[in-house]
């Protein structure tokens, strides 16, 4: 499902996004990669950067491990052109992918060489979105260094909420404002009381919400694919982050609990949105 | 009664748990006062209020909460005022605003009449 071109919008000078979190495992390449394609699905030219000097992954969620040839740190110490590292996505003209380097460490480029890097990639592209590495060290200092605003991503739990809390802090005295999305929420769970709520994750941390993505198998079968699962149109986490990027676009999505009657289960099942 | 308890009871939400522990922990990391420290601030403010007013010292607190906006040190500090009939108790809470980007100050004053058993002074 290629997008024509015709009907991207003209690039006027692009937004840097952060996609951080603090601790890891929360979803941060997930997240970058299914809203890279969302964003990309509805005509912007998105490009997506792992920011993950050393431990890259955004390649192998996107499918794209086989056509590396050129990586951030290339770019950043001028061994290539800008042009040279990003990857065309397989599914989208509008998708490009900046990847990690895979053997260096996460202190090969500073805070400076990220900016120069990013700054010169919003000339061409609607969104930029910096998938940070877990931690709050040189990596997370780089991915924010040339960050417009930024999304928080946190699971509802107790070691994910405190940490993102830090992130909250150290990217308050940024002045990078943040955005708060609550990943692998499982709505059974917290019926039971065993889960904190989107309420709770949202009362505790006091950064507004943008989106909400439930816990869904199918988020794994599309990383084992190598495709973003906002292409599978029976997926509730693919449906959530294609609202995420709507309202990153501003569209006015309402946030809100999907239906949990029997009747609103019955016709999530059958595929029905 | 134990049946009625087991259908309408519900014991030990661990939801309920993570919250409060993660209040608790989140004001220490936001303040980077430690429990000792966070203690001795806690008995310092007890002890120069408590020159002014008449306190409820057990029911005091102070918590770092954040908004979307700004973040702010609340004191909460249920205290003993004198009126004509009789002490009433008056809770003030007082929020210093760390980050000021809103437009109000934050106060919010509340009347309870109290049937504690609290001694009168002054």
């Amino acid at each position: 499902m290629s997008v024509n071109k015709s009907k991207t919008d003209k690039v006027k000078t692009g937004e840097a996004i952060v996609v951080t979190s603090g601790k890891g495992g929360t979803g941060k390449t997930t997240t970058t990669a299914s809203l890279g394609a969302a964003l990309a699905m509805r005509g912007k030219r998105t490009l997506v950067v792992d920011a993950d000097i050393g431990l890259r992954n955004l390649d192998v969620i996107l499918g794209l491990e086989n056509r590396i040839v050129f990586n951030l740190v290339d770019v950043a110490k001028e061994v290539c052109k800008p042009s040279q590292a990003i990857i065309k996505s397989k599914k989208s003209s509008n998708l490009f992918l900046l990847p990690a380097s895979q053997t260096d460490d996460k202190d090969v480029v500073s805070e400076d060489d990220i900016i120069r890097v990013i700054e010169n990639y919003k000339k061409e592209f609607h969104y930029i979105l910096i998938d940070a590495p877990a931690g709050i060290e040189q990596g997370f200092k780089n991915s924010c260094a040339a960050a417009d605003s930024a999304l928080i991503v946190t699971t509802p739990e107790v070691s994910a909420i405190r940490d993102a809390d830090r992130i909250i802090g150290l990217l308050s005295a940024r002045s990078i404002d943040a955005k708060l999305i609550v990943n692998r929420i499982d709505y059974e769970l917290v019926k039971r009381g065993d889960m904190l709520s989107v309420d709770d994750v949202k009362e505790i941390l006091g950064v507004d919400l943008i989106g909400v993505v439930e816990r869904d198998d199918n988020i794994i079968v599309a990383a084992n694919c190598g495709e973003p699962v906002v292409y599978n149109d029976k997926s509730s986490a693919g449906q959530a982050f294609n609202d995420i990027a709507a309202r990153i676009c501003g569209d006015n999505i309402p946030l809100g609990k999907p239906k949990t009657s029997f009747f609103g289960r019955l016709t999530r099942r059958l595929g029905a949105k | 009664m134990g049946l009625f308890k087991s259908i309408f009871g519900r014991q030990n939400k661990s939801k309920l748990t993570a919250k409060s522990r993660l209040q608790v922990v989140l004001v220490q990391d936001r303040t980077g006062l430690s429990n000792d420290k966070m203690s001795a601030f806690k008995e310092e403010l007890v002890e120069i209020i408590d020159k002014y007013f008449i306190i409820d010292k057990d029911a005091f607190d102070v918590s770092y909460e954040r908004e979307s906006d700004s973040t702010c040190l609340k004191i909460n500090s249920p205290v003993v005022v004198r009126n004509k009939e009789t002490s009433k108790k008056v809770r003030v809470v007082s929020g210093a605003k760390v980050k000021n980007k809103s437009k109000n100050k934050h106060k919010q004053h509340n009347h309870k009449n109290n049937q504690n058993k609290r001694a009168e002074n002054n």
